[in-house]
């Protein structure tokens, strides 16, 4: 009497079922892998563009609220200025944003010693402030534009105080400012907007900021 | 029986195991990414909460400043400190009286005089606790300078910086962009040493990581006479003539006649500053309407009121008659707070001069305060032999009354009248040839008592008066030079009279109120 040996092999139709079974399982782990991969690097973008969305948000705002005029020039060095009054302003295609600082540090060249200290205060004409003297301090330009920066690589937004460009926002090119002045020329809305990075989506996310200028207007 | 075991069963588990790891490491990989740029909003917001802070600690000493500038109520400056020869400790005492005596303990004997400004030691508040809402610690430091623009130590402005720290989430470690610490400038393992000096007193107790900015403000006083006629109720200018409302500056030749009086009507030395307005806003059942009478009467200057103006529509609702106005000077945003001057309550009091005696002034620093316990009738002030502009406090508990005989006040001396009952100048001409700043007077609080100020016929006035809770009404072809500030003010008649309003008033006075005059944000410090 002869033993029978256990057939240990797949029969064909076994391999085929597992096959088909296997390209299905694996197919969908590798499709649900790229789908998680490709919203999760749209997550990425998303919160990398929104950041940079509020800190140049933030940024202007802070500047809009402490100044003493704001205005939009073509001009490289940010002269002529024409005063932003119930208006909207974009941002772009050589259109900067100029807002005028109260004069309030002695000195505005970096890694001076004087760099962070304050004026004193001094009146002129009934009326005190910040300056030296018996003048009251100028202005300090501070002009906001959307320019390539060669070093960087990239479009850039960048904020320019007394000829000192400190770049607020990298890879800009699909990022929007828009600043709209009230009538009254008291207050303003800084919107920031950029098109959603998801792929096929033509939606553009937004933020803005309702700034009241605290200082009376010079302009 | 023996059955036989397979050994391929585990396949499936290993497969699934196996994807679980991919999707895990997958996620895992990319949230290490994304979180740190989450965070960063939560660290934008601690940014944003320590700008609100600040703001919040200036409106603290903005509010006590504003509740000790004027009135009757005794001083309160609660939390308020001050170092003085190296102890640290509160800043007023039971002696303390109104802001003026704060002033005084401020100066002390260690004035700084860092420019033309003379500026005081400071005062503080230290490590304010203010409510944020993300329930982050917050502490604010708020410093208080007074400056002294001038010798008057009645004119005043004030220097206040805050400082507000508000902790960030305790997990963050380090800055994920580089452009965001630029920006922010947040204290991550330790505070910055620049900061340190805006942290008086006490350190906070903000632990690390955490965000601080500092704001800076100068504030102006509100002084009570800088417009022509301000009002809380109702303003009702002349109803017939050629009266009128200008300016003229008395401090300027080219903006006043001989000695700085009134250059006349139709004077191209004639200014456009005088300005009026009403506080008073119209119901909730009907927002837009009249709240100025301007009655054909021409204003040379602008026109003010606390809304009334429908901006749907071309015309100017809020003031009526304004046929003689310019109609880009109207405006329908204003209001300003008025309280009621309250009397000087330290110092010696003598009682008035006898009838026909003058009054005798002292010097501007410490002037001479006389208590008329009843009536005050017409009254003249001897000239100052002293140096520099003598001074005059006149207390009225009764009433001001000059059916005869006039206010006669010398070209050197400034006269300051506190009065509690009405005020009538009948049709007498009061302080002529001088100018409004000397005569002074203040309408003191009536406690709900009517009080008016009256003046008729031909009545010539060159004075400044203050007077909250009275009425003002003047009547046939009255003629004021200088300012007035009142509950109401009426003009029946008008003729050739006018008002003229001296824009030398502008600077004269204790303040009605403080406003921010600059605001700074310190972003290098």
């Amino acid at each position: 009497m002869t033993r029978r040996t256990f057939q240990r092999a797949f029969t064909l139709g076994e391999m085929l079922i597992s096959m088909a079974g296997s390209t299905v399982v694996v197919g969908a782990l590798l499709l649900s892998s790229m789908q998680l991969q490709r919203s999760l690097h749209a997550s990425e973008m998303y919160a990398i563009n929104q950041a940079s969305q509020r800190r140049l948000l933030d940024c202007l705002s802070r500047d809009l609220r402490r100044s003493v005029g704001v205005a939009t020039t073509t001009t490289i060095g940010g002269s002529g200025g024409i005063p932003l009054s119930s208006a909207v302003a974009t941002i772009e295609n050589g259109v900067s944003l100029v807002l005028t600082l109260p004069g309030y540090y002695q000195s505005n060249i970096p890694g001076a010693a004087n760099y962070d200290q304050p004026l004193s205060v001094v009146e002129a004409n009934n009326y005190v402030d910040y300056g030296t003297g018996a003048q009251h301090a100028p202005g300090v330009p501070v002009v906001y534009r959307k320019q390539f920066i060669e070093s960087e690589g990239c479009v850039c937004f960048v904020r320019i105080e007394a000829d000192v460009p400190t770049i607020v926002v990298e890879n800009a090119d699909n990022m929007h400012l828009n600043v709209t002045m009230a009538a009254d020329g008291k207050s303003a809305v800084a919107e920031v907007t950029y098109l959603s990075p998801r792929m096929n989506s033509q939606a553009l996310i937004g933020m803005h900021d309702q700034v009241l200028l605290r200082n009376i207007r010079t302009d | 029986m023996r059955t036989a075991v397979s050994r391929c069963r585990a396949s499936a588990l290993i497969i699934t195991l196996s994807s679980l790891a991919i999707l895990a490491i997958a996620a895992a990989y990319t949230l290490r990414r994304v979180s740190p740029r989450f965070q960063m909003a939560s660290q934008a917001a601690a940014w944003q909460e320590a700008r609100l802070a600040a703001e919040s600690g200036i409106d603290v000493a903005m509010a006590d400043l504003t509740q000790n500038a004027v009135g009757t109520s005794a001083p309160t400056w609660p939390g308020w400190q001050q170092e003085k020869n190296g102890i640290i400790g509160p800043v007023v005492d039971d002696t303390l009286g109104l802001v003026n005596s704060l002033l005084s303990l401020l100066l002390g004997n260690s004035v700084q005089v860092s420019s033309p400004v003379v500026v005081s030691p400071p005062i503080f508040l230290d490590n304010m606790q203010i409510a944020s809402p993300g329930n982050r610690p917050t502490n604010v430091d708020v410093q208080l300078w007074a400056l002294y623009p001038t010798t008057s130590p009645y004119y005043r402005w004030y220097r206040l910086r805050a400082m507000a720290t508000c902790a960030l989430p305790p997990t963050t470690a380090s800055i994920y962009d580089n452009l965001e610490s630029v920006v922010r400038r947040y204290s991550l393992r330790s505070v910055r040493p620049q900061l340190r000096k805006d942290d008086v007193g006490t350190p906070m107790s903000v632990p690390t990581p955490n965000s601080s900015r500092v704001v800076e403000v100068l504030v102006e006083p509100v002084l009570p006479f800088e417009l022509a006629i301000l009002t809380n109720q109702s303003l009702s200018l002349a109803t017939n003539g050629s009266w009128n409302v200008d300016s003229y500056d008395s401090r300027d030749p080219s903006k006043s006649g001989p000695g700085g009086s009134y250059p006349g009507r139709g004077s191209p030395l004639i200014q456009s500053n005088g300005n009026i307005a009403n506080n008073a806003g119209r119901p909730a059942s009907s927002l837009y309407g009249s709240l100025i009478s301007a009655n054909g009467c021409a204003v040379l200057g602008g026109v003010a009121t606390n809304g009334g103006d429908d901006p749907s529509t071309p015309t100017h609702e809020n003031v009526a008659g304004a046929t003689q106005i310019n109609a880009d000077s109207i405006r329908d945003d204003f209001f300003r707070a008025m309280k009621p001057m309250g009397r000087p309550t330290t110092g010696i009091f003598l009682p008035p001069p006898p009838t026909g005696i003058a009054f005798t002034p002292q010097g501007e620093s410490s002037p001479a305060q006389y208590l008329v316990t009843g009536n005050l009738n017409s009254f003249s002030v001897a000239p100052w032999a002293g140096q520099g502009t003598g001074a005059v406090t006149v207390m009225v508990n009764g009433d001001l009354d000059v059916p005869t005989g006039t206010i006669s006040v010398p070209s050197n001396v400034i006269v300051c009248i506190y009065v509690r009952g009405n005020i009538d100048f009948h049709n007498r001409p009061i302080n002529q040839g001088g100018l409004a700043a000397q005569l002074q007077i203040y309408g003191e609080e009536t406690n709900g008592s009517t009080r008016t100020l009256s003046a008729f016929g031909q009545a010539s006035i060159c004075a400044a008066f203050y007077g909250p809770e009275y009425d003002v009404q003047l009547s046939d072809q009255v003629e004021w030079f200088g300012a007035v500030a009142a509950q109401s003010f009426q003009m029946l008649g008008g003729g050739t009279g006018g008002f003229h309003y001296d824009e030398a008033l502008g600077t004269v006075g204790n303040p009605i109120g403080f406003r921010i005059a600059r605001y700074v944000e310190d972003v290098r410090e």
